[in-house]
């Protein structure tokens, strides 16, 4: 076969790469630094774009096929007793599809290979089947048989956690009697994909599982002879949800009804939306931050680049090159690093989306996981960053094409140079004369100096927005959990006994201190506006459990009245002095209106604050408690805490410190990691700034520094013009930075704030002390670079080269 | 083509005055000239008075601000950027005191430049090869004598085959031995090549390869010359 040319044209007589594209792509290798720092950024924000959007794309999608397959229930009722009749009422309200009884219950495990002591929440599931609602997936193993008493399923995490399998046995305490149960089945409920353990923050799944029982098994236990204390209901499309809610609560009132939590409030469920919810507005907010710093970068390269091109530009124009087809070649150079940038950052952000989906995955219990990657992400993805690129060059590149030919090519109108502030402020005469040209040089160029203060600025900032959830943490996990938890084990009984329990819990020894607890479920209501929510009760002077608000100060309980977190306050519209009506959940008596003294800001959870003294005559039993807090000596938790699985009342031991120690551990890695990359970002981009800056400044600058030389100055004074200049950047950029970094974090933790959780916004001074550390230290290695050029130097060379 | 032709450029009573904020700068005024194909124009002028105002012009790359200047049936006076931008890129081309070559581009490249925007260039190898420096094509400027520059640069003016070449101060930047080797270069372009060259110098030296020499003062023209031999560059000395 013979090969044809393309073109047959004696000068182009193959391809070939048009000059002006080569000019541009040597261009780009001439800045490389900067190129590459830039290119990393666009990597960093539309990696964790696509990180983001991809992963809350999996995780919705996964959410909701887990639920379409697994029946999730719209509704959740739970209640003392009622007989399983009262179900058939239930269904017959218009808008249910379906309902559900069941029992649930609390219970104690016991494992011979674990210590610790081991909570269980144990539900009914009829008997050799599925329940209607809320189906389980069996992962491995099978339900238990018809009519079987001894064995369950358990749920997937805790078996992970203690390496269970169908057919091992272990001991449960439930209704205070020891049996053997056995493993017939691992399995997961779209119900349980988030599975806190009460009161604590991060999922526990050594010392807590789920436990799904024949409901004839249960029956029996728990002495529930066609009862159940739990409904749940799934709605038909055009359900009025809000009028469904009123009447079950009207026929579960008789049985001593809790109230029905719709969905939205189901604990799980509302986990889950709040993670994906907090991911949704993180993704639009942290890639922009780094698109931001990219699209910046970005324009002052640029804009250098285009300065010191005037005479190429002009020359470009004289050639007859059209104001597009130059404007088209900076163009081209801005799409290479885009390009570059945005092809990592896919590849990075798909990565980690799959990473990060998998750690959900872990994190929340899901049976499987549909990744989804939408197309239409790299789409978004890729707009984005080049909205981000080009909106930092349009300036540049129009100010290139509205040069004309003659113009450009003429030197630039030398600046005019004047006695800068410093000297008319009288203060020369503690500058020498090459610092005098560095303070002259800094406020001639105003916009210049201006853009390199705000682009290291930038990365200082940045640092401490890489901080910033640490920090947060650091100081919620400080107020909410050291500082007002300073006992060593929280004991939470089975249901409220009386006061003397206390005093027997006491007398275990190694207990130094303990003080009591009651928590009660209860509905706030004021105007047309209601939460479900819970008073936590304690005696009225209490050092083991006080109350700190988010400033760390001791809030002091009125001796009648309420006190309401703030986040609750809000929602129920409430001032300080307004009444609140309150109904007792438990009791089923008519609800009681008390008065809201004030409010104080927690970082989790929402609910009111009152003194055992002020509720005493309120509620029945009024003086019984939930749970007991102690102070145990040093050493002697382990036995305190084996002593305690064996009563009979106890249903869950937590440690404080436990708690924070396992989130920390869970958290701590992730925290360095991030801390490093964002650091390393941070510190490129501050450098490619500073160095850059100097660089240019040295071309430019040449004929000058060459001129001091001559004159008889050391290279050590003449690098101090440039490196000096260097450090005015550096010294103004580093307050800057702190207030830009003030306002990011600001900004990004108000886009945060939930009625579940306040995150506090905190800098602490080691974030500070980082961040201006990261700085210095890129400045002092840009100084060594850019001593090390200015040695290079050759006067003769550079004094023959033309003036402008 | 004959001298009494229709000339190539036409102008009449070209003004330029430049507005600088408060004052303005009466660059040109009252210049008649008629340029004709293949002449060899050198224009003589102390600093400041007006021969690279007028050069600007005649090469599209500024508007007069008075009076008219006609390149063939183009009116420059009144073109639009686009249009003087086109009047460039076919007719026109340039030589700088100072070379003005892109540094990120080899010699080769520095003429394709132009060559891939024209319509019938000759190749660049041919056009370097023109000026003596077929052997240095791949170099980059910052490898190349002021000379070699020079002649790179003139390379890339004649590369399109230009009807105007226009040269401000192109031995003004070099030694006299260089700056004759460079001025050979564009006399060899206007003899075998036809090319109307017009070369604005201080240097009185220069005009003696002319066919004409204008002179300029104050903004306008004070006399034109013409010579009636021509001095090849080689005979010349400064």
């Amino acid at each position: 076969m013979v090969k044809q040319p393309l073109h047959d044209s004696p000068t182009r007589s193959r391809f070939q790469i048009p000059a002006l594209f080569k000019k541009a792509f040597r261009d780009i290798l001439e800045q490389l630094s900067m190129v590459v720092v830039i290119s990393m950024m666009i990597m960093v924000g539309a990696g964790l774009f696509t990180t983001m959007i991809s992963t809350l794309d999996s995780l919705k999608t996964t959410q909701e096929a887990y639920y379409r397959e697994y029946d999730f229930a719209h509704l959740f009722a739970s209640l003392k007793q009622a007989p399983v009749s009262v179900l058939q009422d239930v269904v017959e309200i218009p808008g249910v599809r379906q309902a559900q009884s069941r029992i649930v219950m609390g219970g104690n495990v016991e494992l011979d290979s674990y210590e610790g002591a081991i909570r269980g929440l144990v539900i009914s599931i009829p008997d050799g089947g599925q329940p209607a609602l809320n189906k389980l997936y069996i992962r491995d193993g099978q339900l238990p048989q018809e009519g079987s008493t001894h064995e369950w399923v358990i749920s997937d995490a805790f078996a992970e956690a203690h390496t269970l399998e169908p057919g091992d046995s272990m001991s449960a305490i439930l209704n205070g009697r020891k049996q053997t149960m056995i493993v017939s089945g691992i399995g997961l409920s779209p119900e349980y994909i988030y599975q806190g353990n009460p009161g604590t923050i991060v999922p526990e799944f050594e010392r807590f599982g789920i436990f799904w029982m024949n409901q004839s098994a249960m029956e029996g236990i728990f002495q529930m002879k066609g009862a159940f204390n739990q409904l749940t209901a799934r709605l038909t499309r055009q359900a009025d949800e809000p009028q469904i809610l009123r009447q079950i609560d009207a026929i579960l009132e008789p049985y001593g009804g809790l109230g029905v939590q719709p969905r939205e409030r189901q604990a799980s469920h509302f986990f889950i939306t709040e993670e994906m919810r907090q991911l949704e507005r993180m993704s639009s907010i942290i890639p922009v931050v780094f698109l931001g710093v990219a699209s910046f970068l970005l324009s002052i390269v640029l804009n250098r680049l285009i300065r010191t091109q005037r005479g190429q530009i002009a020359i470009l124009k004289a050639f007859g090159y059209s104001d597009r087809e130059i404007g088209l070649h900076f163009v081209i150079m801005v799409m290479v690093i885009l390009l570059l940038g945005l092809g990592g950052g896919i590849l990075f952000g798909v990565w980690l989306g799959l990473e990060l989906s998998e750690l959900y995955a872990e994190y929340y219990r899901f049976p499987f996981l549909h990744y989804r990657l939408d197309p239409s992400i790299f789409l978004i993805t890729a707009l984005v960053s080049a909205i981000a690129a080009f909106a930092g060059v349009l300036r540049a590149v129009y100010n290139v094409v509205s040069l004309t030919p003659a113009e450009a090519m003429r030197p630039e109108s030398p600046v005019l140079y004047r006695r800068s502030l410093i000297e008319r402020m009288g203060l020369q005469k503690w500058l020498d004369q090459p610092m005098r040209m560095v303070v002259r040089q800094v406020s001639r160029h105003r916009f210049k100096s201006t853009m390199s203060v705000f682009g290291v600025g930038f990365a200082i900032a940045l640092v401490m927005v890489g901080r910033m959830s640490e920090d947060a943490l650091d100081l919620a996990l400080d107020q909410d959990f050291r500082k007002s938890q300073p006992f060593d084990l929280s004991i939470q009984f089975e249901r409220a006994v009386s006061p003397s329990a206390e005093y027997e819990l006491a007398r275990i020894p190694g207990v130094q201190k303990t003080e009591a607890f009651r928590t009660v479920a209860v509905r706030f209501s004021h105007g047309h506006r209601d939460r479900l929510s819970s008073i936590q009760i304690f005696p009225s002077k209490h050092s083991l459990q006080p109350i700190l608000d988010v400033t760390g100060k001791k809030v002091e309980l009125p001796i009648d009245g309420l006190l309401l977190t703030e986040s609750l306050g809000e929602a129920l519209r409430l001032h300080p002095g307004d009444s609140v009506w309150v109904e007792l959940l438990e009791s089923g008596q008519e609800p009681v209106l008390m008065r809201v003294d004030g409010f104080m800001n927690r970082f989790f959870g929402s609910s009111g604050y009152a003194t055992f003294e002020s509720l005493k005559y309120l509620i029945p039993n009024g003086t019984a408690l939930s749970g007991v807090v102690m102070e145990v000596r040093d050493g002697e938790e382990a036995s305190v805490e084996r002593v305690l699985k064996k009563w009979p009342l106890v249903a869950g031991i937590t440690s404080t410190r436990g708690i924070i120690d396992l989130f920390y551990e869970l958290t701590a890695q992730t925290w360095l990691i991030t801390a490093f990359f964002v650091s390393l970002f941070a510190g490129g981009a501050a450098f490619s700034v500073v160095y850059n800056n100097a660089r240019i400044s040295l071309s430019e600058r040449s004929r000058e520094l060459a001129s001091l030389r001559i004159l008889g100055l050391t290279r050590g004074e003449v690098a101090r013009v440039l490196i000096g200049e260097m450090w005015v950047v550096i010294l103004l950029a580093i307050p800057i930075g702190i207030l830009l970094g003030w306002g990011l974090t600001w900004l990004i933790i108000e886009s945060l704030q939930t009625e579940m959780y306040r995150i506090p916004m905190n800098i602490s001074s080691e974030t500070i002390a980082r961040a201006t550390v990261t700085i210095l230290l890129t400045a002092m290695i840009s100084g060594v670079i850019i001593r090390r050029r200015i040695h290079k130097l050759n006067l003769i060379e550079v004094l023959k080269t033309r003036e402008s | 083509m004959s001298r009494q032709a229709e000339p190539l450029f036409w102008i009449e009573d070209l003004s330029k005055t430049y507005d600088m904020g408060e004052i303005s700068v009466r660059a040109l005024h009252d210049v008649n000239l008629q340029i004709h194909q293949g002449e060899l124009i050198v224009m003589l002028g102390p600093s400041g008075s007006g021969k690279s105002t007028l050069l600007n012009i005649l090469g599209g790359l500024d508007t007069p601000t008075g009076g008219s200047i006609r390149y063939q049936d183009h009116n420059l006076t009144e073109a639009t950027e686009k249009e003087l931008t086109e009047y460039r890129r076919q007719h026109v081309g340039f030589v700088f005191q100072f070379y003005n070559l892109i540094p990120s581009l080899t010699a080769k490249e520095n003429v394709e430049i132009v060559t891939e925007i024209a319509r019938d260039p000759i190749s660049a190898q041919e056009a370097l090869k023109l000026v003596g420096l077929g052997d240095r094509a791949n170099h980059f400027p910052s490898q190349l004598s002021g000379g070699e520059q020079q002649r790179v640069a003139i390379a890339r003016a004649i590369a399109k085959r230009p009807d105007v070449l226009f040269c401000d101060e192109p031995t003004g930047a070099l030694d006299s031995k260089t700056g004759i080797v460079v001025l050979e270069a564009l006399s060899k372009v206007n003899q075998e090549l036809g090319t109307t060259t017009i070369l604005i110098t201080h240097n009185v030296v220069i005009g003696q390869m002319a066919g004409r020499v204008v002179y300029l003062h104050d903004g306008t023209i004070s006399e034109i010359q013409e010579n009636a031999t021509r001095i090849p560059p080689s005979e010349m000395s400064w």
